[in-house]
């Protein structure tokens, strides 16, 4: 990134914590026209999506490629959006960034964000920064990756919390019987809540500093409430509720990195890809082999993460080099992302076996993070004394006057008769209130194309005649992110970048490193010199290629996986 | 145990006779393709059979399973190789659905009493076709990019010398570890070498002729200064999940384990029946059954179920059983078929050879089971010396001068035409032991009168099927379900007390659960306890007040 740019995120970064600006993806061009219509302040279902996208589509044809992945299991498209300036190098020479959302199907505000940095990208195709990035790369934008349970969430009555997995049928309690026991919207409001039944008994009581709360009853102290979990019935008969709802996998437990079986990762699927969602992103991903960045949007918690998912940075050797790159990013990402907080997977999360972007840093080799959307700003919990609940609910009451949060009430159970059904609606607590989603949007928005604007950006600064039969080439990146990161290069996962001639074969290569008492040699296969360490970020290569002395090249070719392909003229 | 066993498969396969013993109108046994298999299914298709198409290979065929008998029984799969050239291995399969498919005769238990089958000759057809062809080294899946230069499957080997067969490649080289190994007779004249065969010597440059290890006949096609590397297709028989321990990416061949399509439709359709209590497969060639485990030992945990089984089927087919991870010269692989099916399936799972030979009387080395000797030998002896093309000097493009020899098809990997029948017959109804090995349940009950008109109901689940409800290994997956006994009041009786449904966990061959009681009002009937698992299905039995 040049200083102007960070100076200007900066700059915006201070605009953006000091009020909820509006989105600034507005129009102020005719051609822009057809966008207006797109707004964040709603959330748009699986047709809303699609018209979304066909709607950008109509009004930049030549701006961007509408397709489908694949389908869900229940046969919705998985959209995905090609944003990039024809006016650059041919598509599959460029490299990508991939963006998806809502892998989680309750997770739902990511397909938003998805969508706004779609729009975002094509309203600004004229501003220079992003011009020039939409001209060297491009953005695939996958807004939904598990549309079937998105529309679940946004049509059926469930929790904030569900349904987070791919509609697999499956056996959750082992009793032979399939997704027999989910939730039951037992008044009718159409909302998941939570249960008690009053029982002198129980474990629990009112607690006093808010009677929507309850706290674990101390010593010698008279019971007042029993939790019953989720509002639901016990469908099956076994004495358990809501313990076998739809869906069994979870499509982030589910890639071939890393990947552990059922009894070791909850969610894991019979087998990596094994669902129609993750199979065909993953294939498609494969078909995209330019593709130099992942982002992937999750909820809730206000938290930027990077792999390994699997294990500790120092379990999978992770590069210093590597890991200053992954800070570097995050931290760019943090000036725009205020209160999020930057953490390994594995180290400041959880453990996740089959992680999407432990799959695609682990196997495909490319600097991915997952960004979790949305969470109550640490400055309620302080005021609270430290209880989130409490924080929650005091927040409830301010920015959502009350909303959130239904209160106890009777209900008729048809199992255990009288019990009480409250708790927190969707969107509040983890699902962003529509009133707040421009502006988590936006921010968002900006992270990812700050990390795509750090993707491989190479260039053949020289290309010279130096002696008969002899070119000595500079390649630079003028990109943060290295064409070949360390891990890599230590565990092969990417090919060598590769330095030809156009019309010939080198014939051999040799490296020029300054203070270095000879030439390197560098290897060469079928007439093309082989750069096992890729071009460094922020840098540049320097090789001497030796060809035939009969027939000096003309155009000298790069080729690099992850940095796309340049070319450039040789000087004599 | 075993004993009973044995009478009950006795019982169902006939009179004491071998498994492998003929029926009374032997159907034909030959080679065929995926679209032959495809007619002969559609054939046997009617009231014990029912056909459907599990998915498409990558060349578009439908992947074929005809499933026999009840979906309510513990269901056999039973599926022919799905590695490169296993057609033998689909005759095999296709054999045993005739059998099972046919009526039973007079006198003869039915198996699809007890058990349901759910046959797959084909798993690979794209494969199979193209391995009966004979035109090209050819294979399932879709291609890969193993050499990561952006073309997929574009190095395979080729006929160097246009005879119509891809053979094999030697290549002299100085700092090559091959050597000829070509031992002088024994005192007794026995052969201890053969100048056909190439054998480990190290390197060693004073050596008079030394070669690189032997490869598949074919160039550089991509000029990359490699030979073969990347074949078209997909090795199938390595694309499947199997014991994931490694680190990093997927060691089998394709970019994820059930890239290929042929393995991710097996995969599924073996996930998804969930009564499944074996898994049978027949290949081309081998010298004795392998069972679980290929990688690691996770298989060891049903140990004694194997040893039951091991000596039924030795008694079945006359072959001996070996765990896969003993094959001499194993290159370990996690993504072996039996590993899926034992490690993430839960069940039995066992690889079943067609073709062997005999130990050859004039081999003087010493070994367990015919070696390439044996074959070279049984080749000179039986077949002419015509299945061995001797090593012959070819120009190669790239290399110079290499030598092209090698096993032409349907000699050494799979039986010729002509003693296929009788290698597949010897084989091809081993599934029907599993019969013998199948869980059953059944109900105990006692009433006990309580007095004021209340009722004390016990049940019992019991085992009385040959083999487990769960394997050990279905349990350390979370595959195992534990057997459910639940009680349904008859009409005018009123359940005082008791589970709606109680766990009566997993029982062994023989097993009786712990009781489960009900306390119930009524007169007469007073309701039915129903025991339920997934593959031992259900039973019920009446309560009445004694």
């Amino acid at each position: 990134v040049t200083r102007p740019r960070l100076l200007a995120a900066l700059a915006l970064a201070a605009l953006l914590s000091a009020e909820a600006s509006p989105p600034s993806a507005s129009a102020d061009d005719a051609s822009d026209r057809p966008l207006l219509g797109i707004t964040f302040d709603r959330y748009y279902d699986a047709k809303g999506i699609a018209d979304v996208l066909e709607t950008m589509r109509r009004a930049f044809p030549g701006f961007t490629r509408l397709e489908s992945m694949g389908t869900s299991r229940e046969g919705r498209p998985l959209w995905v959006l090609t944003v990039f300036d024809p006016a650059g190098p041919p598509l599959e020479d460029r490299p990508a960034m991939y963006v998806d959302g809502n892998t989680h199907g309750n997770e739902v505000q990511g397909a938003e964000v998805v969508l706004f940095l779609a729009k975002y990208l094509l309203v600004h195709r004229d501003e220079p920064f992003v011009r020039a990035l939409l001209r060297r790369a491009a953005f695939h934008l996958a807004p939904c990756v598990n549309p079937d349970s998105r529309e679940r969430f946004l049509h059926e009555p469930y929790d904030e919390h569900s349904p987070r997995r791919v509609p697999r049928p499956f056996d959750d309690d082992r009793d032979g019987l399939v997704d027999e026991d989910g939730p039951n919207d037992l008044d009718g409001d159409g909302e998941i809540l939570s249960m008690r039944i009053a029982d002198p008994e129980g474990d629990q009581v009112t607690d006093e500093r808010d009677d929507r709360l309850m706290r674990p009853r101390k010593p010698g102290e008279k019971g007042q409430w029993r939790s019953l979990g989720d509002e639901g019935l016990d469908d099956d008969g076994d004495g358990l509720v809501d313990e076998d709802e739809v869906g069994g996998v979870d499509p982030n437990r589910n890639w071939p990195y890393e990947w552990r079986p059922e009894q070791e990762q909850n969610g894991a699927g019979p087998f990596p890809l094994s669902e129609p969602e993750t199979r065909a992103t993953a294939t498609w991903i494969l078909r995209h082999p330019r593709i130099a960045g992942v982002q992937s949007f999750h909820n809730a918690g206000q938290m930027i993460l990077r792999p390994p998912a699997a294990r500790t940075d120092r379990e999978a050797e992770l590069a210093h080099a590597d890991r200053a790159l992954f800070d570097e990013i995050a931290r760019r990402g943090g000036l725009l992302l205020p209160g999020y907080r930057y953490l390994q997977i594995r180290e400041g999360l959880y453990l996740v076996h089959g992680g999407f972007v432990d799959w695609t840093f682990g196997a495909l080799g490319v600097f991915s993070f997952t960004n979790e959307l949305w969470g109550i700003d640490g400055s309620w919990t302080t005021a609270a004394g430290g209880d989130q609940a409490l924080a929650a609910l005091k927040w409830n009451d301010v920015a959502l006057h009350g909303a959130g949060f239904v209160r106890w009430h009777a209900v008729k159970h048809p199992t255990f008769g009288e019990v009480q059904v409250g708790g927190w609606r969707r969107r509040t607590i983890r699902t962003t209130p529509t009133d707040f989603l421009p502006d988590l949007c936006l921010r968002n928005a900006l992270f990812t194309i700050e990390h795509a604007s750090c993707m491989p950006d190479l260039a053949i600064r020289s290309a010279t005649v130096v002696a008969p039969g002899r070119v000595r080439v500079t390649v630079e990146n003028r990109a943060l992110l290295p064409t070949i990161s360390a891990w890599a290069r230590s565990h092969d996962v990417l090919p060598p970048d590769e330095v030809g001639i156009e019309g010939g074969d080198v014939v051999a290569a040799a490296r020029v490193v300054l203070g270095a008492s000879s030439p390197e040699t560098v290897p060469v296969k079928a007439g093309r010199a082989r750069l096992a360490d890729g071009v460094p970020g922020s840098g540049s290569t320097t090789i001497d290629l030796y060809v035939d002395p009969a027939a000096m090249p003309s155009v000298v070719v790069v080729r690099s996986r992850l940095g796309g392909v340049v070319r450039g003229s040789v000087a004599r | 145990m075993r004993a009973r066993l044995l009478v009950i498969a006795a019982a169902l396969l006939g009179t004491g006779a071998q498994a492998g013993a003929a029926p009374e109108a032997e159907p034909e046994v030959r080679y065929v393709g995926p679209d032959e298999v495809k007619a002969a299914l559609e054939a046997l298709a009617g009231p014990r059979a029912r056909l459907a198409t599990y998915g498409k290979s990558a060349g578009g065929r439908d992947l074929l399973a005809l499933h026999v008998g009840s979906a309510d029984r513990p269901q056999v799969l039973v599926i022919g190789g799905v590695g490169d050239r296993d057609a033998a291995g689909t005759a095999a399969a296709l054999d045993f659905a005739r059998r099972v498919v046919a009526p039973p005769t007079a006198g003869k238990g039915d198996p699809l009493e007890r058990v349901g089958f759910v046959v797959v000759p084909a798993p690979n057809p794209d494969a199979l076709a193209g391995f009966l062809e004979g035109k090209a080294f050819r294979r399932g899946g879709g291609d890969v990019d193993r050499d990561r230069d952006g073309k997929a499957g574009e190095d395979g080997p080729d006929d160097l010398d246009g005879d119509g067969e891809i053979l094999w490649m030697r290549r002299r080289s100085p700092t090559g570890p091959m050597t000829v190994d070509d031992a002088p007779p024994a005192a007794d004249g026995k052969r201890r070498g053969d100048p056909r065969l190439l054998k480990d010597g190290g390197v060693d440059v004073r050596r008079a002729a030394s070669y690189e290890r032997v490869v598949r006949e074919g160039h550089d096609d991509d000029g990359d200064g490699d030979v073969d590397e990347d074949p078209p297709g997909t090795d199938v028989a390595r694309d499947f999940l199997g014991d994931w321990t490694e680190h990093g990416a997927w060691p089998g061949d394709g970019p994820f384990p059930g890239s290929s399509p042929e393995a991710s439709a097996l995969m599924e359709l073996s996930y998804d029946l969930e009564s499944l209590v074996a898994w049978y497969e027949m290949t081309s060639e081998g010298p004795r059954l392998e069972r679980a485990s290929e990688h690691g030992k996770d298989a060891d945990a049903d140990d004694a179920l194997y040893g039951a089984l091991v000596a039924s089927w030795r008694d079945a087919c006359g072959l001996e059983t070996r765990k896969a991870s003993e094959r001499p010269g194993l290159v370990a692989t996690p993504s072996s078929t039996l590993d899926w099916a034992a490690t993430h399936l839960g069940v039995v799972a066992v690889r079943v050879p067609v073709w062997r030979i005999e130990k050859e009387a004039a081999n003087g080395r010493e070994r367990q089971d015919a070696d390439e000797l044996d074959w070279l030998l049984w080749n000179d002896r039986v077949l002419g010396g015509k299945g061995f093309v001797p090593w012959r000097e070819v120009r190669h493009p790239q290399w110079g001068t290499v030598d092209v020899g090698g096993w032409r098809r349907f000699t050494r990997f799979e039986p010729p035409a002509d003693l296929l029948p009788a290698a597949v017959r010897r084989v091809s109804a081993l599934p029907l032991v599993h019969v013998g090995f199948a869980p059953r349940l059944d109900v105990l009950v006692e009433t006990t009168a309580l007095g004021g008109g209340l009722f004390r109901v016990r049940a019992r689940a019991s085992n009385v099927g040959g083999g487990p409800t769960e394997t050990a290994l279905a349990v350390k997956s979370r595959r195992a379900m534990e057997v459910r006994l639940a009680f349904a009041a008859a009409s005018g009786a009123e359940v005082v007390a008791g589970p709606k449904s109680a766990r009566a966990g997993v029982l062994a061959a023989g097993a009786v659960s712990e009781p489960v009681d009900w306390t119930v009002r009524g007169a007469g009937s007073l309701g039915t306890v129903t025991a339920r698992h997934r593959i031992a299905g259900t039973a019920s039995k009446e309560a009445r007040v004694p």
